[in-house]
């Protein structure tokens, strides 16, 4: 079972890293156009909090779409507060709009108050081309749930690993 | 690697049993779908059919990815070895 | 499909498939029941009494002092209809809109979260509006504004939709009673 340094393993184990590179890079590219169709750079995205229970759980995806040039109030959109990296899903219930730009209030379903106090010192609204990076129209539940047991427990990433190993093992075979 | 490791692990089956295998899932699988679907639209309640899909996809897993001796009934048959001439 | 392991492999990425083209075929299926089968439920709204004051909205040190509305009103609605075998959950919202130099505004006054048929069915009167309306400049001049009923159905999986009722009830925002 331990590869020979004789010229047809090497070129065997150059051809299986170039496969996968390719699986690789064909993802990149999937999420790519779907970055650019959505005009979202987050085109899908996994539900982390509870904050909009009881429609969205934790592990739920949620697809983006934000060419909307103006949203709605009662659309759920994600956003990233302006110098903070963490999106928030939760529900538009306001919506000031000119004709130059439209400042929105937003509220998880889940919660008692607005997320006045998630915004910026000072900042009373959120501007909707800036921060939100796109409108929730389709979801999927649980499929999600996966990543997020992968980025919180150290475990896991190493079942995985070791999965992925004995899977190529069994290839070879 | 004895007889029962062989079969669990390895589970080889012949090629037309290997064809049957894969209509079966084809068949299977695609009835299931529609069977869940219909189950759902008719009682209005969708979890009956994620209860049925995941039935049929519990059944068709035994079905499908066991090494039954019905895959076996065709096995390959090799010629008598000859002797190299000269 | 040689080995156990292979027919292992091929059996889950033909389950991936079924499943991807079931989801996709529940979720057009309720989409148009909800389009083409359904009628838009009728919908009562009065507004029972409205009065602005001046003051902080909330409690918080990010609210400002400004001009801010508390409203009564009664809705009656029957939303039963918009139940599909397809629906996770309503959620159902008034909201006023009126007009502004240079923002059009529209806010969520009332909101609530139905999730079976059996709770559809809405008979509210005298309720107090969960949430004050401020607006952006800080005074609201007497506008005239208009409350309607909306709401966004969630499905189990999906595409989500948005609707409303036809009625469209008209009020007034009064002068504040205490201004400054």
């Amino acid at each position: 079972m331990l590869p020979q340094l004789s010229g047809v393993n090497i070129r065997q184990t150059l051809t299986q890293a170039l496969s996968f590179c390719l699986v690789l890079t064909t993802t990149f590219m999937f999420w790519k156009g779907l970055s650019v169709v959505t005009n979202s750079p987050s085109p899908i995205v996994v539900v982390l909090s509870g904050s909009m229970e009881p429609a969205f759980q934790r592990g739920d995806i949620l697809f983006l779409w934000n060419r909307d040039v103006r949203v709605k109030v009662g659309d759920i959109v994600v956003y990233n507060v302006k110098g903070r990296d963490i999106p928030i899903v939760h529900r538009v219930v306001r919506n000031h709009a000119s004709s130059k730009k439209q400042l929105l209030l937003t509220k998880g379903d889940n919660n008692a108050m607005d997320d006045l106090d998630l915004y910026a010192h000072r900042q009373y609204y959120l501007d909707r081309e800036q921060e939100v990076i796109g409108s929730v129209k389709a979801y999927v539940p649980w499929v999600g749930y996966v990543t997020i047991l992968l980025s919180e427990n150290v475990w896991a990433k190493y079942a995985l690993l070791a999965l992925m190993g004995f899977f190529q093992m069994m290839q070879r075979e | 690697m004895s007889d029962l490791q062989t079969l669990l692990l390895e589970g080889p089956i012949d090629f037309v049993g290997q064809q049957l295998a894969d209509s079966v899932t084809l068949y299977f699988l695609s009835i299931a779908g529609v069977v869940a679907f219909l189950v759902g639209i008719i009682t209005g309640d969708i979890s009956l059919t994620s209860y049925t899909l995941a039935l049929f996809v519990s059944a068709g897993f035994v079905i499908v990815v066991l090494p039954w001796p019905f895959y076996k009934r065709h096995p390959l048959k090799w010629l008598p070895p000859t002797t190299a001439k000269n | 499909m040689f080995s156990t392991f292979q027919r292992i492999q091929q059996y889950w990425g033909f389950v991936t498939t079924v499943t991807v083209f079931l989801a996709a075929a529940i979720s057009i299926s309720s989409v148009i029941q909800e389009h083409y089968f359904v009628d838009i439920p009728r919908v009562s709204i009065n507004v029972q009494s409205i009065d602005v004051r001046y003051g902080k909205p909330h409690i918080g040190y990010n609210y400002k002092r400004q001009e801010y509305s508390l409203m009564k009103f009664d809705l009656e609605a029957d939303l039963t209809p918009l139940f599909t075998w397809n629906t996770k959950q309503l959620f159902v919202y008034l909201a006023a809109t009126y007009p502004g130099k240079p923002y059009a505004n529209k806010v969520v006054v009332w909101d609530a979260i139905i999730r079976s048929k059996e709770d559809a069915v809405l008979s509210l009167s005298d309720m107090t509006a969960d949430y004050s309306i401020y607006d952006v400049t800080g005074k609201f001049n007497g506008r005239n504004a208009t409350l309607s009923l909306e709401w966004n159905a969630q499905p189990y999986v999906g595409l989500l939709t948005w609707n409303k009722g036809s009625e469209r009830e008209r009020f007034e925002f009064p002068q504040p009673a205490t201004a400054r």
